[in-house]
């Protein structure tokens, strides 16, 4: 499965989770597994020629930057929700795979 | 339909079976449907080849043409064969009479690819009384986990087993890397074979028929448990090895049915046997069968760590490397049932700690050392890290079970509960406000309860720590092997970093998440994004400069992909946490000056994004504080003062625990320091590392950071202290082995302090169920807008609609009063509570630890309050239980 798949399928099952709700402890997996790898992983693609642990670094931080940084951003202007959040991590990730080309 | 025909392929490879090969073929003669040829196959045997020719009459005698092996020797036979099926029979097996006959009844349904039948054991000696019939297939015959009729299945015992000769040609035959070699008892082959065809063939089937029976010699030398234990722990390689090539789920199907159904079968019954009828066999069966099950279970998990590793020798070398890592987590796990948290003294968590958890934490620390010593893989020396953190960051949280420990975390799971309430932050709230101005933590965590479904960050607050710390490790390795060219050198300051960081940062707190984030911006600069220009530093610069071994270059794509991270980043980093902006500004103003990363404008963004930040969000907090922050500029000396034990009204346990503190931090800096100058002497690189360490520093002269910065620079400084201190002992040149003893050492020697640093101040840090269940009472009775009054501010407090709450804590009281307190106790606190109403005072076990550790009240003034209230006039006890005490009180 290439990495497209895993951000776009990704972004799906989460936001469908936060939607209908999974049950626990699936959701809480899914959502932690979502926050800290999938928004870095869009990013990969054009890590090309760096070690297998940079990119690990790179994808679990990033992910986890981005996702807090857009959290605030909501909370500060006073339409935090969690939907709106996910829904807004979600897109960026596709957009960002789709954008750099993400393959495999 | 009329019979095929058949040839049936008996493999041989020694001389010493000579009697029963001949028996073995003599039940092939003797079979009511003669076979179309029998054909003896030697293993590269000349003489038992030459023997075969003159004493075989009628058999066809032929020289494995392939590899050494029975793969080989059976892909020949097969080459050779003529009949429409062929079947094979093992050189120590006789088959019964009518065994061909049944066999080849199976092929009258077209869709069989191949038929098999059962392989009873012919023990020499007779069954020994531990040997259990769920293992026969460790001596090559049948086990009660086969089908007791005809039946499908996906695969055969190999000493019994046929197929049609066009299938088996078509398919290439059995894979010659796999497969027994002599006495190797290793094998699957005929799996492996059976899984191929299968797939092949979807619509085909295996039949297995146990009325085509043969009986299997089982030799006295295997009645031994070691024979059963190597081929336990060889059939778990080779199911790896099959796992491998066939994929996981076919080559598992079958045992895991086995493993679920009967594995526990078995064990139920033979230990039923064993106690009921006092039977010894049925315990040792019992016994057998779980330790075969294990034994098995670490072969395969062998086998999958080293596909390409089949060597026996090789795999036990490995397992001597798993192995302490193994039992050191099983004694650790065992050793947390013994904890008895109310028996802890003085010196915290250490007193309860059974010895089991010491020798558990020994072996790790050891095994890690002389493993770092003896070049092992990075993915061995992971693991043993990862047990380490386990053992010294999960144990509190394990053993606390819900409860988390210090009681700030409590307050940041409240932030966070504020902000999926509210959908906002407030800088302008007044209590907490600098958790509102930097709320990226927060925010990240109110996004995971929420969209988790989760009612609060207390469902997973306490395993912050083991999970920061097993984060931190990735960007700490990829720093430290920019800093230091060599390998050992690295692992063992990764040892020695998770052995001295005892400040205890990485817990639910922002710090922890910023400090993470720092390691992996300094990570990514040093080692992806090195400065462009090369030529040499002005002399002003020098100090900053030279000392790092080369970095590969990335790709103009990766370093902006990188550039875009690093500034990601940042923003996390600034708007998550006061401190750690600085601590990361000084050390990329470092880094940039000695063109040690670039481009020069990463120091300058920071800049701008940390003044923009407090600017935009942080000047209400900033107006608040200001004067002490000012107040505390330029007095470094003021600044290193901490708010830790008080030495003067310390028990002999918490002096115990001080001095833990200072020298492991003392001993640091010291090791650090002689590390730096043994690397001047060979040469190693130690400018740059030597340069963050100090990095830190310069924050000491403007902020004492409540009391803490001491021990915030000393975090900030702990990773390249340990790697300094790696340098005390690597590189060193191979050869000498005593010097393996260097690397204990100096692991064993922090071990101690480490633990009763980190551990030694738990009876105040960890709260009991009862001190829980009383905060609980209090959120869920105290009426919005009451004042909350706590002795100190050590016990959860904050963690649910904290806004809605008032709070003042006695330790903040002016001196005067506070030394009032022990005298007049009620009058004291009615001052303090003024004419605050409805008012609940708070009283803990956990807050009465605190003052006494930290000396903020006067010894026995808490005591003096609690013996006091239930006469006060106007305070009502409206709770209490063994650790808590809530009053309210009442009236104008």
């Amino acid at each position: 499965m290439n990495r497209r798949t895993v951000v776009l399928a990704s972004a799906v099952v989460v936001v469908s989770a936060e939607l209908i709700g999974i049950g626990q402890p699936w959701q809480t997996a899914a959502v932690f597994a979502f926050v800290a790898l999938v928004p870095g992983l869009a990013l990969l693609r054009t890590l090309e020629g760096t070690d297998r642990l940079t990119r690990v670094v790179v994808t679990v931080a990033a992910s986890l930057a981005l996702a807090a940084a857009l959290s605030e951003t909501f909370a500060i202007v006073h339409h935090w929700t969690a939907i709106a959040v996910m829904v807004t991590l979600a897109a960026i990730s596709v957009l960002a795979c789709v954008r750099l080309g993400a393959g495999r | 339909m009329a019979e095929l025909s058949a040839s049936v392929v008996i493999c041989c490879y020694t001389a010493l079976r000579w009697e029963r090969l001949s028996a073995a073929v003599a039940s092939v003669r003797r079979q009511t449907v003669s076979p179309a040829e029998i054909l003896v196959v030697v293993d590269h045997c000349p003489a038992l080849h030459q023997r075969a020719r003159e004493e075989l009459p009628g058999a066809r005698v032929l020289a494995n043409e392939g590899p050494a092996g029975l793969s080989g020797a059976r892909n020949t036979g097969v080459a050779a064969s003529r009949g429409e099926v062929v079947a094979f029979l093992d050189d120590d097996a006789v088959a019964a009479r009518d065994w061909l006959q049944r066999l080849l009844a199976e092929y009258a349904d077209p869709t069989v690819l191949g038929a098999g039948g059962d392989v009873e054991a012919d023990w020499a000696d007779g069954r020994p009384a531990w040997f259990p019939r769920e293992f026969d297939w460790v001596v090559g015959c049948s086990h009660l986990g086969l089908p007791d009729t005809a039946a499908v299945v996906r695969n055969f015992v190999g000493a019994n087993m046929s197929f049609r000769r066009s299938s088996l040609t078509a398919l290439g035959g059995f894979r010659a890397d796999l497969g027994r070699v002599g006495t190797r008892p290793v094998g699957c082959e005929e799996t492996e074979l059976c899984i191929r065809l299968s797939a092949r063939h979807p619509e085909g089937v295996l039949r297995y028929q146990p009325a085509a029976a043969v009986r299997h010699h089982v030799p006295a030398e295997r009645r031994t448990w070691s024979y059963f234990r190597s081929r336990c722990y060889a059939e778990g390689l080779s199911k790896a090895r099959v796992a491998g090539i066939a994929g996981t789920r076919p080559a598992l199907a079958a045992e895991r049915q086995y493993v679920r159904r009967v594995l526990p079968r078995g064990m139920a019954q033979a230990a039923t046997v064993g106690i009921v009828r006092r039977d010894v066999g049925g315990l040792l069966r019992a016994s057998a069968l779980a330790a075969g099950l294990a034994t098995t279970c670490v072969g395969y998990a062998v086998g999958r760590l080293r596909p390409g590793g089949h060597s026996v020798a090789a795999n036990r070398v490995l397992v001597a490397r798993i192995g302490p890592l193994c039992l050191a987590v099983l004694l650790w796990a065992a050793s947390l049932r013994a904890v008895q948290l109310p028996g802890m003294t003085d010196v915290g968590l250490v007193s309860v700690l059974p010895v089991t958890y010491w020798v558990a934490l020994a072996l790790i620390v050891v095994s890690t050392a002389v493993l770092v010593h003896a070049h092992a893989s990075e993915r061995l020396l992971s693991a043993y890290l990862a047990g380490l953190i386990l053992v010294l960051h999960a144990t509190p949280t394990i053993l606390y079970g819900g409860s988390v420990r210090y009681s700030w975390a409590w307050k940041h799971v409240g932030i966070v509960d504020y902000i999926t309430r509210h959908g906002a932050v407030d800088p302008n709230i007044g209590v907490l406000s600098a958790y509102h101005a930097w709320p990226g933590f927060f925010a990240l965590n109110a996004l995971i309860v929420k969209a988790a479904g989760l009612s609060s960050a207390l469902s997973y607050a306490a395993w912050a720590p083991p999970v920061f710390a097993l984060l931190a490790l990735g960007p700490l390795r990829l720093l430290f092997g920019t800093l230091a060219a060599d390998r050992r050198q690295v692992w063992l300051a990764l040892t020695i970093y998770y052995l001295a960081n005892w400040v205890g940062q990485e817990y639910f707190s922002p710090q922890a998440f910023g400090f993470l984030l720092y390691l992996v911006v300094l990570a990514l600069c040093l080692g992806q994004l090195p400065a462009r220009r090369q030529e040499p530093l002005p002399l002003l610069r020098r100090p900053f400069g030279g000392s790092l071994p080369a970095r590969p270059a990335c790709t103009p794509a990766s370093r902006r992909t990188l550039l875009a991270v690093v500034v990601l980043l940042m923003l996390a980093v600034v708007s998550s946490h006061q401190l750690t902006p600085f601590m990361l500004l000084s050390a990329l103003t470092a880094l940039v000056i000695g063109r040690h990363t670039g481009p020069a404008w990463l120091p300058a963004v920071l800049a701008v994004l940390t003044v923009a930040w407090i600017w935009l969000m942080a000047m209400a907090f900033l107006r608040q504080n200001l004067y002490w922050i000012v107040d505390s500029i330029g007095h470094p000396a003021a600044n290193t003062q901490t708010t830790f034990v008080d030495l003067n009204h310390a028990s002999r346990g918490q002096q115990a625990v001080d001095y833990a503190d200072r020298a492991l931090t003392g001993g640091m800096v010291l090791l650090g320091a002689a590390g730096w100058l043994r690397a001047g002497r060979t040469g190693s690189p130690r400018r740059v590392t030597a340069l963050l360490a100090l990095s830190p520093l310069p924050l000491l002269v403007v902020n004492n950071y409540s009391g803490e910065m001491l021990f915030r620079v000393f975090l900030f400084a702990s990773p390249f202290l340990a790697l300094l201190a790696a340098g005390l002992v690597y590189p060193r040149p191979a050869g000498r082995k005593w010097t393996v003893v260097l690397p204990v050492l100096l692991v064993v020697a922090l071990t101690g302090p480490f633990c009763l640093a980190y551990y030694g101040k738990e009876r105040m840090n960890y709260f009991t169920p009862d001190e829980v269940v009383a905060s609980r009472w209090l959120y869920g009775h105290a009426p919005a807008g009451s004042l909350v009054v706590g002795g100190t501010a050590n016990f959860p407090w904050g963690f649910r609609h904290y806004e809605a709450y008032r709070y003042r804590f006695l330790e903040d009281l002016a001196p005067d009063q506070k030394k009032a307190l022990p005298r007049t106790p009620v009058a004291v606190l009615d001052r303090a509570i003024g004419r605050q109403r409805p008012a609940f005072v708070v009283l803990t076990r956990s807050q009465d630890v605190s003052a006494r550790y930290s000396g903020v009240l006067p010894a026995g003034a808490l005591g003096a309050l609690a013996a006091a209230l239930p006469d006060a006039a106007d305070f009502h006890r409206v709770y209490r239980n063994a650790d808590a005490t809530i009053y309210e009180l009442e009236g104008p």
